[in-house]
């Protein structure tokens, strides 16, 4: 196998990765759902985007949530298994973990979290079905592919950088992320919200203000051109193993959980061919 | 090929103007905005706190039905419509307080204020301030 035939490999591999991930994230969100949702008050339930409005307005009965949560399992089996009609199963997959991930976050907020997993599996519908392709051409549609997911990244700098602007264009330094304790602030509101004591690694590292600053600064301009990484492979592995480790930091620094996000970006990371033997392959 | 990452350009900038329209937003993913600014900037932190008779504080344990982000996130979304006067808003808090703490006489809703500088260096005393008295 040449390189980009490996590369493929690596991709494709990932790709049956994500699907085996989707099952564990049903099981997880189940359990939830049969341990916690069904006990909370009915009333809470309040839908806040326009698909749990359009498609979900009460709170589901266990029987409906379940069977929806049957179908999406199936469905992703389906794919796995690679049946016939890819399309219509990738489409009814999405909904399926938009549906599961709506009814999670209809108690007062709507949370970023899953949000990365469910547009990988949007973004998964224009990947080529089969091998029979150009190999240039089918590598080009992962390089965008992964260039699609990862400029959620750059959005999230895009803001940072839009709201340094505006508070740099209306003199209101002392409130933006150039203020030399804003890291400090930020850290303790993490802690304070989650109500625990900060640790005393953070509480001795903190004072290094400069430090945290430079940090931030870095750590926006590598984001904002995450998606360019996906132009090349040794570039597109470094960048995850960065956004990898930005998730950890992120958990450790604002109390910042996101579970399913690294899990993918490190399902992305593996470079598998290394690992598998060549006669299995194929 | 190049669909995939055409797709959330188009989507982001549908988002951008449906936003500024007012028709909400179809992809999540635009709006991006977390920490797009510091917390914090006064100096203060903010945490709510549930209490019985204005004394023990009731959310310091996990609750059954709600991780403290959850709670948390829940209770703000609820306080300023409840501090309002709107029904629907204290009914729902109430219910809120009620799945998540079970078993109190009467639940006292209290902000408290830590100084950031001070948490840094394990001095956890804080302020508070009642916001409102549930039944």
């Amino acid at each position: 196998m040449n390189v980009t035939g490996k590369y493929i490999y690596d991709h494709r591999t990932a790709q049956k990765m994500l699907l085996v991930f989707n099952i564990c994230w049903l099981a997880y969100y189940s359990y939830q759902y049969a341990t916690v949702l069904v006990n909370r008050p009915r009333e809470l339930y309040e839908p806040l985007s326009w698909f749990g409005k359009l498609f979900i307005p009460v709170f589901p009965a266990p029987g409906f949530y379940f069977a929806v949560t049957i179908c999406t399992l199936i469905t992703t089996l389906a794919i796995l298994f690679n049946v016939r009609y890819r399309l219509i199963l990738r489409v009814m997959l999405v909904f399926g973990l938009l549906f599961i991930n709506s009814v999670n976050w209809s108690y007062g907020y709507l949370s970023h979290v899953s949000h990365m997993m469910i547009l990988a599996n949007l973004l998964a519908l224009f990947l080529p079905a089969g091998n029979n392709e150009n190999q240039q051409q089918v590598m080009l549609s992962f390089k965008w592919y992964y260039a699609g997911i990862l400029s959620t990244y750059s959005l999230s700098a895009y803001w940072k950088i839009r709201e340094i602007a505006d508070d740099l264009m209306h003199n209101n330094y002392s409130d933006s992320w150039l203020n030399l304790s804003a890291t400090k602030n930020t850290v303790v509101c993490g802690y304070v919200w989650m109500e625990e004591p900060l640790p005393n690694v953070l509480a001795r590292l903190l004072p290094f203000e400069r430090c945290w600053l430079a940090a931030f600064i870095i750590t926006t301009c590598i984001m904002l051109l995450a998606p360019l990484s996906a132009l090349g492979q040794k570039y597109f592995r470094l960048m995850l193993a960065f956004l990898v480790l930005f998730h950890l930091s992120n958990t450790l620094l604002f109390r910042a959980e996101f579970f399913a996000t690294p899990i993918m970006l490190v399902l992305f990371l593996i470079p598998y061919h290394a690992f598998i033997p060549e006669r299995l392959q194929h | 090929m190049f669909i995939a990452a055409g797709v959330v350009l188009l989507l982001s900038v549908f988002s951008f103007y449906s936003v500024q329209y007012g028709w909400g937003e179809p992809y999540p993913f635009f709006h991006f905005k977390l920490y797009s600014r510091p917390e914090g900037m006064n100096g203060l932190a903010n945490s709510v706190g549930i209490y019985v008779n204005d004394s023990t504080r009731v959310n310091s344990k996990q609750s059954n039905l709600y991780d403290t982000d959850e709670f948390n996130y829940a209770l703000n979304s609820l306080i300023p419509g409840a501090q309002a006067g709107d029904p629907g808003a204290v009914n729902k808090l109430r219910l809120l307080v009620h799945s998540a703490y079970p078993g109190y006489p009467n639940y006292v809703i209290i902000e408290e204020t830590y100084r950031a500088q001070a948490y840094v260096n394990h001095d956890y005393s804080f302020t508070k301030k009642v916001l409102l008295q549930l039944p």
